[in-house]
């Protein structure tokens, strides 16, 4: 797809797999997650068949072959869910109306015990649940890698779009802004977070964007959204 | 020993978890569809039956439902490959046992079975 194309929209000829793809996604994630488990299930018969075979010895390599696998297998899930379940609709909802961001962002950083600040109201075109998802995974995954030290969350808008900033130290020397907006995204403790890669799908879905810029030892990542335009 | 059935119509999800259950000392049976997996209640009258959501000829709720009809010493376990609940929830209210998503927690699995059996010898 070349760049004229992502601004203006899909060509009509790619609607057709655009459809399909939106139609069959939830077969999808379903039959993708048949072959994860039964990997799951044999990795697990491969521990006891090996523990009954060494007569209970425990070999620390083999645990730590095993834990990586299932863990890799489980991330693996967690991508397909996210991927499939951001693909659609939220369940029994129709077309996007307008609704407060602003307001929503307020109640996420009040869920989130974060303190946070924010002008008036912003009306965007989306789902409010989606919206209200995307905001909350934002604070999540932003709150793990930047220190809560100095932290600052904020909402404002402008004629175009409704923006959250949030600005900090990073948490890890290595923080590398390539990398936190992947599927594949690994936190410090080693753990999968898809939290920022479905952030980005959900903003993106409304035709906003997420990004991450850096400046000496301070990170912010931007979620802007579009404005509604249509009054 | 206890009897587990498992209704599961993709064959290694179901010799899989046939062999996991053997190994922490049930006595599996596997069936693939909501027929025969009826057809394997009313036979085995089994003490838990594991049950896939989407199955070839309906959906493991209108199994779950017969069992609970007919059978309500019979504990239900929903397996479900959908990342969002709902049904799973659905199934919980109709008296389901409990829940487990794929790819399955073998540990939260086992678990449930155990609480099962301890439910069943009181």
């Amino acid at each position: 797809m070349d760049s004229s194309t992502k601004e203006k929209g899909l060509d009509r000829w790619l609607e057709s797999f655009a459809r399909t793809s939106f139609l069959r996604s939830s077969d999808i994630a379903h039959d993708l997650k048949t072959p994860l488990n039964v990997a799951v299930l044999n990795l697990e018969l491969l521990r006891m068949r090996v523990r009954r075979l060494t007569g209970d010895s425990e070999d620390e390599k083999l645990n730590e072959y095993c834990r990586s696998l299932e863990l890799e297998l489980r991330r693996m899930a967690k991508i397909f869910d996210t991927f499939f379940v951001l693909s659609t609709p939220p369940k029994g909802e129709s077309a996007p109306e307008p609704v407060d961001v602003a307001r929503i962002f307020a109640e996420a950083a009040g869920e989130a015990v974060l303190d946070s600040t924010v002008d008036g109201t912003a009306l965007v075109r989306a789902h409010e649940a989606r919206i209200r998802q995307a905001f909350s995974l934002l604070l999540e995954g932003a709150s793990k890698l930047l220190v809560a030290e100095g932290r600052t969350v904020r909402g404002s808008s402008s004629d175009q779009c409704f923006t959250v900033t949030v600005s900090g130290k990073p948490a890890d020397e290595d923080f590398e802004p390539t990398k936190i907006f992947k599927f594949y995204y690994t936190d410090a403790d080693g753990n999968p977070d898809v939290s920022l890669a479905a952030t980005r799908l959900i903003a993106e879905t409304y035709g906003g964007e997420l990004n991450a810029t850096q400046e000496s030892d301070k990170v912010s990542i931007l979620l802007s959204l579009p404005l509604d335009q249509s009054k | 020993m206890k009897r587990v059935l498992i209704v599961d119509d993709d064959r290694a999800t179901s010799a899989g978890m046939a062999d996991v259950v053997e190994e922490w000392g049930y006595e599996p049976e596997l069936t693939d569809t909501v027929k025969s997996g009826w057809a394997a209640v009313t036979r085995l009258v089994p003490d838990v039956a594991i049950v896939d959501l989407k199955l070839p000829d309906g959906s493991g709720l209108d199994l779950l439902h017969r069992i609970k009809e007919t059978y309500p010493d019979v504990s239900v376990v929903i397996l479900t490959g959908h990342a969002t609940v709902d049904s799973a929830v659905k199934a919980l209210k109709v008296g389901a046992e409990d829940y487990v998503t794929k790819p399955v927690d073998l540990p939260r699995l086992q678990v449930i079975l155990k609480t099962v059996e301890d439910k069943q010898a009181m």
